[in-house]
């Protein structure tokens, strides 16, 4: 069966036998769990644990299948977010699969409200590599040097500052680049923002 | 199995038989310090005066010990194996019971400590991707080309830094790396590999 919530595929076996472990929790538990797998999502920490445990305590939980519900919430909301699923389909999705209605209810009711938030989020997880962060620039005029008497040309010199994303560390890269050589590095970037901005509109 | 204790390897065991109990069971836990910290010349030092024996010969029953415990921890020998193998000792049965609880005891410690000395490869910490597509290029515009990139994160052992790999692919090539991994997941359930599962369980 496909759904739209696993983005056009068929849903994961493991999920299909979760929703029966999800069914034996109540509703409100159910929604207080969504809600605290979202937080994790927005705090980018690792799950409360603790406060987990208090919510499945009456139910006789082991701790796989505290583990269990979690990756079963975590993987509906990841997925239904990455996907931009709209909650009434959601709800009627995870129907199909044998939650009960109210549960579905709970859980399409919290991914509604923090749903756009969290689309936020993840596009600026999206992968990222290491970007221009500053360009420093210095115009100079070379007058004269040891092996000719008169230069008098000239000469650019640059700073680029490029920042990975991933350590934080910023690395600087100076240069220095001839008027002429600058001229065609800048026809060149010139093509290209009028490309970029053709996308846009 | 049984052990057999080559002839160097007995000459520097015998010396335990003409010491007290108390002395040997100094020995005993010296060596599982040698065999987890390394070797401590201050102790041979304090022992070799108490004992009016040379420093070197102290040396080299530690070693003795030691190999004799790391041997038959590799073999998991069970109580009457590593009687029989030090039998040819011929130790009072004292001495003997006090080497072997000592060797139960510790077997479990001297086994992870040898797991260390394994060669450790890389392993899998995460995968992000993103979907480009290229549609101009400094020599060619107006073109179309999908690219995957990827940015596979590794780690070595526990707690050691992530070693990051920037990888890009066109979608034809991911399609293939898919298929082949997958065709190397279902090799687990051939005939053959069954087998082999049902054994090791």
């Amino acid at each position: 069966m496909k759904f739209k919530f696993c983005g056009d595929l068929d849903a994961p076996d493991w999920l299909l036998r979760e929703i029966n472990t999800l069914s034996k929790i109540t509703n409100i538990r159910v929604k207080l769990l969504t809600v605290q797998v979202i937080n994790s999502f927005e705090s980018k920490e690792n799950i409360d644990f603790e406060k987990i445990e208090k919510l499945t305590k009456d139910a006789g939980f082991v701790l796989s299948d505290i583990k269990a519900t979690i990756a079963a919430l975590h993987f509906i909301i990841f997925n239904s977010v990455k996907n931009d699923v709209d909650d009434g389909n959601l709800s009627t999705e995870l129907q199909q699969l044998g939650l009960p209605k109210e549960h579905c209810d709970s859980i399409s009711r919290a991914f509604r409200e923090n749903k756009e938030k969290l689309r936020t989020i993840f596009h600026s997880n999206t992968l990222k590599f290491p970007y221009l962060d500053t360009l420093d620039w210095r115009v100079d005029f070379l007058l004269s040097s040891n092996t000719v008497e008169e230069v008098n040309s000239p000469n650019i010199q640059l700073n680029l500052k490029v920042k990975n994303p991933s350590t934080g560390e910023v690395s600087q890269h100076p240069f220095e680049i001839s008027a002429k050589k600058f001229n065609v590095l800048y026809y060149e970037l010139k093509q290209c923002k009028q490309l970029m901005e053709s996308q846009n509109n | 199995m049984i052990i057999d204790l080559d002839i160097s390897h007995k000459q520097d065991l015998v010396f335990l038989r003409s010491q007290p109990l108390e002395v040997v069971n100094e020995f005993c836990k010296i060596a599982l310090e040698f065999i987890k910290k390394g070797s401590n010349k201050k102790l041979y030092i304090a022992a070799s005066q108490k004992l009016q024996v040379s420093p070197d010969k102290i040396e080299s029953v530690i070693n003795a010990i030691s190999y004799l415990f790391t041997e038959c921890s590799r073999f998991m020998l069970n109580e009457n194996d590593f009687n029989d193998s030090i039998s040819s000792l011929k130790y009072e049965d004292e001495l003997t019971e006090s080497l072997r609880n000592y060797y139960l005891e510790y077997r479990k410690d001297i086994r992870n400590v040898l797991q260390e000395f394994y060669p450790q490869f890389d392993h899998y910490s995460n995968l992000e991707w993103r979907l480009d597509v290229q549609i101009a290029n400094r020599s060619l515009s107006d073109t179309v080309n999908p690219i995957y990139l990827l940015k596979l994160l590794t780690k070595n052992g526990g707690s050691s830094a992530l070693k990051e790999q920037i990888l890009q692919t066109d979608p034809n090539n991911l399609k293939h790396l898919c298929n082949e991994l997958e065709s190397a997941l279902l090799e687990i359930r051939s005939y053959e590999n069954r087998i082999i599962m049902r054994n090791i369980k």
